[in-house]
């Protein structure tokens, strides 16, 4: 992974189309503002983490009932 | 309405059932009816069934209820976003993922789904909080909580029973008191940390004691004007080191206000003693020791006790009380009117269920436990 350190107020560019720059850092938080095509998705990678979650959750819970009933049998 | 569900076949459900949900939930975007379904035997865990897409369901888990550690705090806005103005309407649950190895359930604690029941509006909200876990194992947490629902099945009749004495307690009149001791002169009364700092101010005030001050007040006039003469005041007073510290917060300091019997009961004061006490019980005052062996040799048949906690000081005082005539086969009442003793509320000392069951246990020692002195 390429590791720069940037200042607040300070840019990086990514290729031609895209510019991230710092905007605020406060204790361990910092604010990035980004400006990109309007084709790239932007999304917050947990956001994605949650929705992939939530999409196996979805698939998998066909024979939820009598596996959770057998399970608690189990235990 | 009906739904036909590829989980459950045909739902009957009705409109007001339905959950909207204003944040969708994430991957499912355009969804936003839902209902929700319970199975019989498969609790703690429950359906969230699409009525738009009837293929579609979430198996959900009540994430505080299995998982005690799990504290979610909901950002402000979202809690405006879901028009949530009292929060004892909130309900917190959390996705399950069931895999084919059953070992391996999971549930997501980083985005919960929170429900405002009050206007059956929902949203899946992800967490900034990085302490919750998007796959949180829960084997350990269902095999606690199974032992836990067992313990509380086999208690429930208990609990029912202690509910059932506090309701049915009956008052008594005081007349009947003085039938029964032949003078006032024969009666003396304790009233237990009636002071600002469990009433009025300071980390341990609350206001269920707070509002025992009226009914003391009642009592208290009520028995002076009746002429029970033998009132006594006990009082924390506590200093900088005290070690009751360690377990509570520092109150009651001497000479503070806190530490100051509260203005409504300052006036029965002037003819009364006073004693303090640097832990919950008052026994450990030497002086009070004396006092009440004093009070049983000059012939009081009759302790009556109020004031604040239940659980804590009251409870000390009357059983210390209690056992030291037991162990003198001393046949002296102990009787504490319920109307005014009361204990402080908490999520981690529920009042509406240990007052009552130290009430419960007071009367199975032997202590009278009326429901006021009329």
């Amino acid at each position: 992974m390429l590791v720069l350190t940037r200042k607040k107020g300070q840019s990086i560019k990514i290729g031609d189309n895209i510019e991230i720059s710092i905007m605020d850092v406060e204790e361990d938080k910092v604010s990035i503002g980004i400006v990109a095509p309007r084709n790239i998705e932007i999304v917050r990678t947990e956001l994605l983490d949650v929705k992939n979650e939530n999409i196996t959750a979805a698939n998998a819970q066909k024979d939820g009932l009598d596996k959770l009933r057998k399970f608690f049998t189990d235990l | 309405m009906l739904i036909e569900t590829s989980n459950f076949g045909p739902i009957e459900y009705d409109e007001n059932e339905v959950i909207y949900f204003q944040n969708e939930i994430l991957g499912f975007e355009g969804l936003k009816k839902y209902i929700f379904v319970g199975k019989e035997g498969s609790e703690p865990f429950m359906w969230l069934q699409s009525v738009e897409n009837p293929g579609l369901a979430f198996v959900i888990i009540n994430g505080t209820d299995v998982i005690s550690w799990y504290r979610p705090q909901i950002p402000l806005s979202e809690m405006k976003r879901l028009g949530i103005d009292d929060p004892a309407w909130v309900q917190i649950y959390n996705i399950v993922v069931i895999p084919d190895n059953i070992e391996e359930i999971s549930c997501n604690l980083k985005a919960p789904i929170v429900v405002n029941r009050s206007k059956n509006t929902a949203s899946q909200i992800v967490l900034d909080d990085n302490d919750f876990e998007i796959r949180h194992y829960l084997k350990e947490d269902l095999k606690n909580y199974s032992i836990e629902k067992d313990y509380y099945k086999d208690c429930e009749g208990f609990i029912r029973l202690v509910y059932r004495f506090v309701n049915e307690l009956k008052p008594v009149e005081f007349n009947e008191l003085k039938k029964r001791y032949l003078a006032p002169s024969a009666i003396s009364f304790f009233i237990i940390d009636m002071i600002n700092g469990f009433c009025r101010i300071g980390p341990l005030s609350s206001p269920r004691v707070y509002n025992l001050e009226k009914p003391i007040f009642t009592l208290t006039k009520r028995l002076v004007s009746e002429g029970v003469k033998d009132i006594a005041f006990l009082n924390d007073s506590h200093h900088e080191k005290s070690m009751e510290f360690k377990e509570f917060p520092p109150h009651a300091m001497a000479g503070t206000q806190e530490s100051a019997i509260v203005d409504s009961l300052k006036g029965f004061s002037q003819n009364t003693k006073i004693f303090t006490k640097n832990s919950l019980n008052a026994f450990t005052n030497p002086d009070f020791n004396i006092y009440v062996q004093e009070l049983i040799k000059k012939g009081t048949k009759c302790f009556i006790i109020a004031g604040n906690c239940t659980d804590l000081c009251i409870y000390q005082t009357a059983m210390t009380l209690k056992m030291f005539l037991n162990s003198s086969d001393t046949p002296v009442d102990i009787i504490i009117p319920a109307n005014c003793v009361d204990t402080f509320d908490s999520e981690e000392h529920k009042a509406d269920l240990i007052n009552p069951l130290f009430l419960y246990h007071l009367h199975t020692n032997g202590i009278e436990i009326v429901k006021e002195i009329k």
